[in-house]
């Protein structure tokens, strides 16, 4: 009779409460937690008397069950993105998914789809642990704005995926992984024509180029660019006896009595840069830059440039006893250089 | 266990083996996705960009990131580029380094090998230690050619230790642009004309004598001024010619004394000279007043220069007679003509004696 009693009192035990669909699977009057089991480095966040499967989940979604899931911060999303053809860096931005202000998140990146995982430190680098310091608040990478991981490759594909957490204990899983892709570092140059006549000198007058030297220039270095010029002659030199050149100065052509250079007109570009003139090559009015034998910056940009133009003035000025002569040339070369 | 079996898997072992060296050796050899440390700045100046060119003098730049003992440099041109396979075929230079680059100062790349020996399209340079926050810069000057075509190539700049272990890198991108019409796509050939320029002014059309022709002395004019501009790069010369012709020497002449003649005592052509007191004479005389900075040399026909005020040539009633000239341009060269005479005790009185001098002038360009 006793053993009857005791099978009845499991029976009753084991009848969980239930409808036509569904059932408790669980219940119990609080578990036995403890925050006193760990180590320097590692906590037990331990419950007892609840269990802990089965996970159900999909491609998408899963399902954590058990109070350590239910006290997780939501998982959050990350979108990566090279929203300025980067080489050595990506951008991305925090999903928080409803996490409180003060959620802090970490960031793993991969390049061969999280065989290798590594993380995103606190600077910005990548490297291969993650220290606390590298959970930072959504603020702290950079809100909506997001943020940069630095130190990439060039034309590599990347993927990031982040957590969250909240105190101890709450560490969610990584969430979807967002790919983008860094670009081979680039310089693009051009300039036009490449031959240019000013055309009649008239003695003391400043006469002008007909039309500007066009230059173009788009970098994505990180340290921007320069384009350049140098003058055979340092000036216009005829190319028949006497060989007498119109040399190229630095100043007012209307002070001078004789003289050749360079002004540029005007600079833009599309994005970044900005694309500024350098001094003197800035000059207005009648006032020009020498274009000579030294390699000089005309045009510098300290970021990348898209869609960078540049206009680049010729002026000249005769004097009545400057010889005459049809063939005074000068032959400039213009150059271009990036720094990445 | 068969011996097929065993001999599957000694296969498979084997196998196992080959894939794991590759797996480690292309861990080795691959581009690691997280750069040791990104060079904080590299750039490769060319100093031109023309397709095809030989040897451009190209300044390699970098700042380093990484405090690791630097000792050699390694460059990888990228493929489209021609690297010089010989011995020491690329050579480096630090002189004339520009004093800055990119708004910072460049330093000389510390003991940069003077030469190297490319291995493919890599070359490895020696290094001394570069330290961290500066920039430095050497030439390139030998050893590379640009590709025919027009791109962007990708060369890639690699500090080593002495290992060599990767200290630093960088991808460092360069643009070489197509020929436009046969001219270099990096040049801009820039023509100007100069017209001829040839200004030739007197100062007046009269001149007079400032005294009565006298037995006594020599008497001169006022004296005309003939200013010359000119761009000829040759020079310029300037003549005269008289009116009044007696024997093929020019004269004063007085119509309202029977048309008498005061004429030049001497040839044509014949060296200047001193007028002598109560003998009948007539002539020119040029002096140069302004030989103009910037130009020629201007000057004065030995027949006509009056180095002293007594000194005359005899006019030419026939023909122009080159009076003065300069050798390069003029920007406002100035000759003084003057007329002189002597008369003698019979030389008839009158008040009309004249002469009409025609002056010209010309450029040589």
């Amino acid at each position: 009779m006793q053993n009857i009693l005791a099978i009845f009192s499991v029976l009753l035990i084991a009848a969980l409460p239930s409808t036509a669909n569904y059932k408790l699977n669980n219940f119990s009057l609080g578990n036995g937690g403890t925050n006193t089991a760990g180590t320097a480095n590692y906590k037990l966040n331990a419950t007892v008397g609840e269990q802990s499967g089965p996970n159900a989940s999909t491609v998408n979604y899963s399902f954590g069950s058990g109070g350590n899931a239910t006290q997780q911060a939501n998982v959050p999303t990350v979108t990566l993105d090279n929203p300025s053809s980067y080489y050595n860096k990506l951008h991305f931005v925090i999903g928080v998914q409803g996490n409180p202000t003060d959620a802090v998140y970490a960031v793993a990146i991969s390049s061969d789809n999280f065989v290798t995982t590594n993380y995103v430190k606190s600077d910005g680098t990548v490297g291969g642990t993650l220290a606390a310091t590298d959970f930072r608040t959504y603020a702290g990478f950079g809100s909506a704005a997001g943020s940069l991981v630095i130190g990439l490759q060039p034309s590599v594909s990347y993927k990031v995926k982040a957590k969250a957490a909240r105190g101890k204990f709450t560490e969610s899983a990584f969430g979807p992984t967002s790919t983008a892709a860094t670009v081979d570092p680039y310089l693009t140059f051009s300039l036009s024509p490449n031959t240019l006549s000013i055309g009649t000198l008239v003695a003391g007058s400043v006469i002008n180029a007909p039309t500007p030297i066009a230059l173009t220039f788009a970098t994505n270095g990180a340290s921007g660019g320069n384009v350049y010029s140098s003058g055979l002659n340092a000036g216009l030199k005829s190319q028949t006896t006497p060989f007498y050149k119109i040399s190229a100065v630095n100043g007012d052509l209307t002070a001078t009595s004789e003289g050749y250079g360079a002004q540029l007109t005007s600079v833009s570009q599309a994005t970044g840069g900005p694309l500024s003139k350098v001094t003197p090559f800035d000059a207005t009015g009648n006032n020009v830059a020498a274009i000579d034998g030294t390699i000089r910056s005309m045009l510098s940009s300290t970021g990348p440039v898209t869609g960078g133009v540049g206009s680049l003035l010729l002026m000249a000025k005769s004097a009545a006893q400057t010889p005459a002569a049809t063939d005074y040339t000068e032959t400039l070369t213009i150059i271009a250089s990036a720094s990445f | 266990m068969s011996m097929k079996t065993n001999r599957i898997r000694r296969h498979l072992s084997l196998f196992g083996a080959i894939a794991m060296a590759a797996q480690i050796l292309s861990t080795i050899v691959a581009t690691p996705a997280y750069a040791a440390g990104n060079l904080t700045l590299a750039s490769m100046r060319l100093d031109r960009m023309a397709v095809s060119t030989v040897n451009p003098n190209t300044l390699v730049v970098v700042k380093p990131t990484s405090t690791a003992t630097e000792a050699k440099l390694m460059i990888t041109f990228d493929a489209a580029m021609t690297v010089a396979s010989g011995a020491g075929a690329l050579t480096t230079s630090v002189t004339g380094l520009p004093a800055n680059f990119n708004g910072t100062t460049l330093t000389a790349w510390p003991t940069i090998g003077a030469t190297a020996t490319a291995a493919g399209q890599s070359v490895t340079f020696t290094s001394g230690d570069l330290t961290v926050g500066s920039q430095y810069g050497f030439f390139l000057t030998a050893g590379v050619t640009l590709p025919a075509a027009a791109g962007t190539y990708t060369n890639i700049i690699t500090t080593q230790d002495s290992v060599p272990t990767t200290i630093d890198t960088a991808k460092v991108a360069v643009r070489v642009l197509a020929n436009v019409s046969s001219n270099p796509g990096d040049q801009v050939v820039v023509t100007a004309t100069v017209p001829p320029t040839f200004n030739f002014a007197l100062s007046g059309v009269a001149d007079a004598f400032t005294t009565d022709l006298s037995s006594a002395g020599t008497v001169s004019t006022t004296g005309i001024t003939a200013t010359v501009t000119s761009n000829a790069s040759h020079g310029w010369v300037a003549w005269a010619k008289d009116l009044n012709n007696s024997g093929g020497k020019g004269a004063l002449k007085s119509a309202t004394s029977g048309n008498y003649v005061i004429a030049g005592a001497s040839a044509v052509g014949s060296a200047a000279r001193t007028l002598t007191s109560a003998t009948e004479d007539y002539g020119l005389a040029v002096a140069l007043t302004t030989d103009a900075a910037g130009g020629g040399t201007v000057v004065i026909d030995a027949a006509y220069n009056s180095t002293a005020s007594t000194k005359i040539g005899t006019l030419d009633p026939t023909t122009l007679e080159p009076i003065a000239s300069a050798n390069g341009t003029a920007n406002g060269d100035v000759i003084t003509l003057q007329e002189r005479a002597t008369i003698s005790g019979v030389t008839p009185a009158a008040t009309d004696y004249t002469d009409t001098i025609t002056v010209i002038g010309a450029g040589l360009f």
